[in-house]
């Protein structure tokens, strides 16, 4: 039983004992009447308050004042007429008890199936459930956390977070689970998300706690066959990758050789060089991408990090998308500060702007405008591209950093693309420790902007 | 001087490739050689047959340039790499490369 519970039923016990005895004292002196009165309180203190015990409860005074009443006036003679007043308060008095009777196994009928209904809730979700006092002890576990502690080896006593800090030397990462366990033991008012894996069986835990009143609720699911999903997407992704590379050798590299050899090939032949080559160029975008994703994926991008100047890499790569703009007939509002270096990576920066740059020129329609600010932000440098493209819908736009997403307007323009620019910056963004934000309002245009840390 | 490279890649057109541009570097371009005869190797290392030709020199292995659909980080070149060119790559690359490395 919960301890306000507990709390409140003592108190109301005691309050009632008090009454009782004070009217006893008040009305007659008379011991019967306080013991009866007193004998009354613990069911209604049992039950709490409602109305049928209130009724109950005031059945039983009127009763007792009767008794009382007929006492003083009889001058404890008793007549036939006191001893039917004397007996119909003790029947008053029975009923009452009986009606709270009644009423108390009504409510622990009640109690009863709200408590069945509750663990049968609990125990049909696939997620272990349980709750834990301020002091970390159990009070509650669900049917699939108990599986699930069983088949982790946890201890069957202690707090639940000595618990788990017991099977720390079963994980994969022993030291950064033991750091978390401990964090959560000593910041009782802190909510997380964990994911650790078990050592040598492949099972992977995604763990989530949250404080509740007077204590904490944890809730552990197993996400092994997630992981195993996202592994396969990225090795099917990197497989790919690597097999479009042998047929794309081919083509780039036979086409150089035409390319030496086109003074032997007419204007159209020459024409027709140029789209294979445009192809070949997109192609090869494509797969670089698609690497670059896998190797994100498998952690396996390392940064070469130095003093890098923002705004330069900027300059470059707005001259290099000048071309591309002008033949849209794109207006580029180019507004550059100094910025003082950033910590970066300058290809991997590179790459994001021209990223942006791009994605800005091939949303927007003909004759639109795109603008490139970089200025120097509290600390780091900050460079935002603002476009009067076809935007985003609000509903899609919280999806726009996830991998192969594609936002409806581009897809029903028919606007080439894999979805995988975004994503990419993101992480690169986000690997350098920096951030990058997105807004944007369908029909009107698009801003991201990319905030780096100082050097 | 013209030198002896010997070409272990899989694909046959893009082994073609590879001959063709050690051509453009200069040099001949072999397909089997006896260890003695061959100053460089054009290989792609994610071939297990490519990287079992190596066994062929006993540990005397020549300069080895790995054109390859994996990234150097992948771990599959082997130790005598002296220039690693990650596939989509054109014979001018592989030949400009083949040059730095025959004339170092």
């Amino acid at each position: 039983m919960p301890s306000f519970a507990r709390g409140r039923y003592s108190v109301t016990l005691a309050a009632l004992a008090c009454m009782g005895a004070t009217w006893g004292i008040m009305l007659a002196l008379d011991w019967s009447v306080t013991l009866g009165t007193v004998a009354l309180a613990p069911w209604v203190a049992l039950i709490g308050f409602d109305l049928g015990v209130v009724g109950a409860a005031a059945a039983g005074l009127l009763a007792t004042a009767a008794w009382v009443l007929a006492t003083e006036i009889a001058d404890r003679n008793w007549s036939a007429g006191q001893v039917v007043v004397r007996a119909a308060a003790l029947v008053l008095l029975g009923a009452g008890t009986a009606i709270a009777g009644r009423r108390l196994r009504a409510q622990q009928r009640e109690l009863r199936r709200t408590a069945a209904l509750q663990t049968a809730l609990l125990d049909a979700t696939i997620d272990g459930i349980c709750l834990t006092d301020a002091d970390g002890e159990l009070l509650i576990a669900n049917k699939p956390l108990r599986m699930m502690t069983r088949e982790l080896g946890l201890p069957q006593s202690g707090t639940v977070p000595e618990r788990l800090l017991a099977i720390a030397d079963a994980m994969t990462e022993p030291e950064r689970y033991r750091e978390r366990m401990q964090a959560l033991a000593h910041a009782p008012g802190d909510a997380s998300i964990d994911e650790f894996e078990v050592a040598g069986t492949g099972r992977v835990f995604r763990g989530y706690t949250s404080p509740v009143p007077e204590g904490r609720i944890w809730t552990l699911r197993e996400i092994t066959a997630d992981r195993e999903l996202d592994r396969m997407r990225d090795a099917f992704v990197a497989t790919v990758s690597h097999e479009l590379r042998t047929p794309l050798t081919s083509i780039s590299g036979f086409l150089e050789m035409l390319e030496d050899e086109q003074h032997a090939l007419g204007d159209a032949g020459r024409q027709y060089l140029d789209v294979i080559r445009r192809g070949t160029d997109r192609l090869h975008a494509l797969v670089e991408d698609l690497l670059l994703v896998a190797q994100i994926e498998a952690r396996r991008v390392e940064l070469q990090l130095a003093p890098v100047d923002l705004a330069k890499i900027t300059e470059l790569a707005v001259e290099a998308m000048r071309p591309a703009a002008t033949e849209k007939g794109i207006v580029l509002d180019v507004g550059i500060d100094s910025p003082p270096p950033v910590l970066a990576d300058a290809l991997r920066v590179r790459q994001v702007v021209d990223n942006l740059l791009s994605n800005a020129v091939k949303f927007t329609p003909q004759g639109g405008s795109v603008s490139v600010s970089v200025e120097a932000v509290g600390d780091g440098g900050r460079l935002v591209v603002a476009d009067t493209g076809i935007g985003v819908p609000a509903d899609e736009q919280k999806q726009v950093f996830s991998r192969f997403f594609r936002s409806s307007t581009a897809a029903s323009r028919a606007i080439p693309g894999t979805g995988l620019g975004l994503a990419i910056c993101h992480a690169l963004i986000e690997q350098h420790g920096g951030s990058i934000a997105f807004a944007s309002r369908e029909g009107e245009g698009t801003e991201v902007s990319v905030t780096l840390p100082a050097a | 001087m013209r030198k002896r490279v010997l070409v272990a890649e899989p694909d046959p057109d893009v082994r073609t490739l590879l001959e063709h541009a050690v051509r453009r570097a200069g040099h001949d371009a072999v397909a089997h050689a006896g260890r003695d005869d061959v100053d460089a190797i054009v290989m792609e290392p994610g071939c297990a047959v490519a990287r079992s030709l190596l066994d062929g020199f006993d540990g005397d292995v020549p300069p080895v340039v790995c054109v390859s659909i994996y990234p150097p980080e992948s771990g599959l070149a082997p130790p005598e790499t002296v220039a690693y060119v990650l596939k989509p790559s054109t014979p001018a690359r592989v030949a400009r490369v083949l040059a730095d490395v025959l004339e170092a």
